[in-house]
Parts: structure tokens; sequence; C-alpha cells
């Protein structure tokens, strides 16, 4: 069932990125969707400051994968893998692509957050969580989170 | 909307059946963050026209709510046990109506939606007609927690195992039919599996986006036709 959230604000989008960061754990999937300059990236530097974690969380679509290490001094215990699947998208096979990456080997000890990533990584684990970022009018951004299996309804109950 | 940075849980529309019992039901249910309300339903007693009512029934339970199938997050349907004939009604209205939508369907034990709500603080019996001279029947603990079944016996069989899990009271059509047999008062409701009880069993599957189930039914017993062991002759 989806949850919506309203930010309005780049330090709103931050700020919940953090506090999402608070219910996360190694093992993790996280498949963020949403047009070109809607905050997908915002959100992750958010994740990544909220998981403690060392570099510059910066857009990976011309990377395709950069890891993140956790950074002890900064309180950092999880890896973030953080995956950008747009050019993936294009060949014919994007699914034999995401394989070429890997995201299997380090899924299980990390958390992974996907752009893009939609109809194409959701085999590599059992439980994920769908995050859709719109940009409205207005220039806030609207949210929705939904839990696909596991305890990911829980956990976002949690949040407020 | 709320204050920015807050969660605000959408509701969805859920389509719950059941055709184990005589009480052809389908009902659209409303699940939200912390519960379930019930939006439209149908309930047709007749043991005999299950794949008559039911298609029907979900067509005016859409009416009624204004809602279309398109509008469906999830399929939730009684599993049984139940007569074969009923019973598989209502999964494969419920499988393919999934299947179509490509919405995740939830199995229940009906069962569980007589003795679930009945269960308040003592240990009840909770039986549904098997026809044949037997009853489907499960027990379950003060919390409504199933602690035995489900099975089908003969209601005597039944009475034996429920007085030996100290039960004190029995509900479901199956001890209306048997009462003098279970030797126990019986709760008038539900005399029926309840639709937003079922729903409400399978909410949390509802609201985790759970992966969908295979609707398998809860038959017990064998099938009376069997595969023949030796090859009749045709000619004399």
């Amino acid at each position: 069932m989806t949850a919506l959230v309203e930010l309005k604000t780049l330090d709103d989008t931050h700020d919940f990125g953090r506090r999402l960061a608070g219910l996360l754990r190694a093992g993790d999937l996280l498949l963020l969707s949403g047009p070109l300059g809607a905050g997908k990236t915002a959100l992750t530097q958010g994740i990544g400051a909220g998981l403690g974690v060392r570099g510059d969380i910066t857009s990976p679509t011309f990377v395709i994968a950069r890891v993140h290490r956790p950074d002890p001094a900064r309180g950092g215990r999880v890896t973030l893998v953080h995956a950008d699947a747009y050019r993936l998208g294009e060949s014919t096979d994007p699914r034999a692509e995401i394989d070429d990456l890997d995201l299997d080997a380090s899924v299980d000890e990390a958390v992974t957050v996907v752009e893009w990533g939609e109809g194409m990584v959701e085999q590599l684990v059992d439980a994920h969580l769908r995050i859709r970022i719109d940009r409205r009018d207005d220039d806030t951004r609207v949210v929705s989170l939904e839990p696909v299996g596991g305890d990911w309804a829980r956990r976002l109950a949690t949040l407020d | 909307m709320v204050a920015a940075g807050r969660l605000l849980w959408l509701t969805v529309l859920v389509l719950v059946v059941d055709s184990s019992t005589p009480a052809v039901t389908a009902a659209l249910v409303e699940v939200s963050a912390d519960g379930v309300v019930a939006r439209a339903q149908r309930c047709t007693v007749d043991a005999r026209a299950h794949g008559e009512l039911l298609a029907p029934q979900v067509d005016a339970v859409l009416a009624d709510a204004d809602a279309r199938p398109a509008d469906l997050a999830a399929i939730v349907a009684g599993l049984g046990p139940g007569p074969f004939t009923g019973l598989r009604v209502g999964l494969v209205t419920a499988a393919t109506m999934g299947q179509v939508l490509d919405v995740p369907t939830y199995g229940v034990c009906s069962l569980d939606a007589i003795g679930h709500p009945a269960a308040a603080g003592e240990p009840v019996l909770a039986a549904s007609d098997a026809r044949r001279r037997e009853v489907y029947w499960a027990v379950y603990d003060g919390a409504g927690q199933r602690i035995a079944g489900p099975n089908v016996d003969t209601p005597a069989v039944a009475a034996e195992r429920a007085r030996e899990l100290a039960v004190t009271v029995a509900v479901g059509d199956g001890a209306h039919r048997y009462a003098d047999v279970l030797g126990l008062p019986v709760r008038a409701q539900p005399r029926y599996p309840a639709a937003t009880a079922l729903a409400r069993l399978a909410a949390e599957r509802v609201r985790a986006g759970a992966p969908g189930e295979p609707l398998t039914p809860l038959y017990l017993r064998r099938p009376d036709a069997v595969a023949a062991t030796s090859h009749k002759p045709v000619l004399p």
C-alpha cells in the first residue's frame, strides 16, 4: 500500500533521505523513479548522509554504479551502492547488463539504491521499496513510497 | 496533503469473495493503514447456485461502490474448507480476476473468518456444514488464533476434540446444525465467513505489498471419482 510524502524544498528532500536512512539495513533494495531533475540523486544524498558513507554522491548516470563505503567516524555501518540503469534501458536485454554490473554480489551486504531500475533489478531480492518522485508546478515534490513484500510497510510506519 | 515530510498512507480497494459455504459472498472493502472498512457487500444463502450468483454479486458490489475492476488493488478469497462444487467457483473467480487485472490474490482459511471474530477471550469451535453428516471444523484460542484444524469429521469427533481443548462455545452454520451432538452453547453470529473478517485477516499482506499467493482450495476430502485401476471391457 502506497504512502505519500510532500517535500517543499531541497533541504526537505535531504532531510527525508536522512530519516529514511534510519530504517535501512544491509540487504535493502530501493528503486527510484521520476522524471529528470525530480530529486532522485538529492534523495540519495540524504540517504548517504544518514548512513554516514564516504564520498560525494552525484548522479551516477555516466558511471552506472558507485560504491560508498561506510565512514566509521560518521557512525557509518553499511555500504551504499548507488546505481543508475538509465543507459542500460536502451539495450535489448537490460537485465543481462544488470547482471554484468554484479550488483547481486554486494546486494546482501549493502543498501542498494537503483535509479531507473524498475523492471530490471527486482530479481535481485524478494522485497524492495519503490520510490517515485514527482515535481508539481509549484516546485514541491511528492514522493510515493510503495512497499513490495518483506517488512517495508511496517518499517515505513515507524517513520513518523 | 499533510505537513511536509509526514507520511500520508493511501487507502486501497480490495475485493473479497467466499464460496465455501451456502452463503455466496462478495464484498468490496477499503484497506487503510489502520483498518478495514466495508464499502459494499452481497451475500446470498443458496447451496446450489454459487456459479450463477457469485459473478453478478461481484458486479453488484462494484456498482454499489461506483468502482471499476481496474480500481482493485488486491483480491482476498476464502480458501475453504468447503464442498468441491461451490468452493471452486470463488477461487476460480478470484484467480481469474487477479490474473486479468494483474493484482495479487491472497487466501484466508474460511473458518478463520468465523472463529477469529467469535473468539472473545474464550476458546471457540468454528464449524461449517460439510454435508454427508460431517462438519468442517477448527478450534481457536481466546485471542482468535487457530490451534486445531481445519479438519473434516463427524460432529461427534469434532465435539470430542473441542472438549480436549477446553472449548466452551461453538459458532458457525455447522454448529447450529449439530448443536445437539456438539453439546456446546452456540453463538448466533457469525454464522458464515464474514467478508470484513476475511479482509482483516489478509490486511497485513495487502499493506505490505506481499507477493500474491496461488489460491489452493482446502477440500480436505479425497475426490469421490477415482482413476480406474483395471480396464473395463467395452465388448460383451
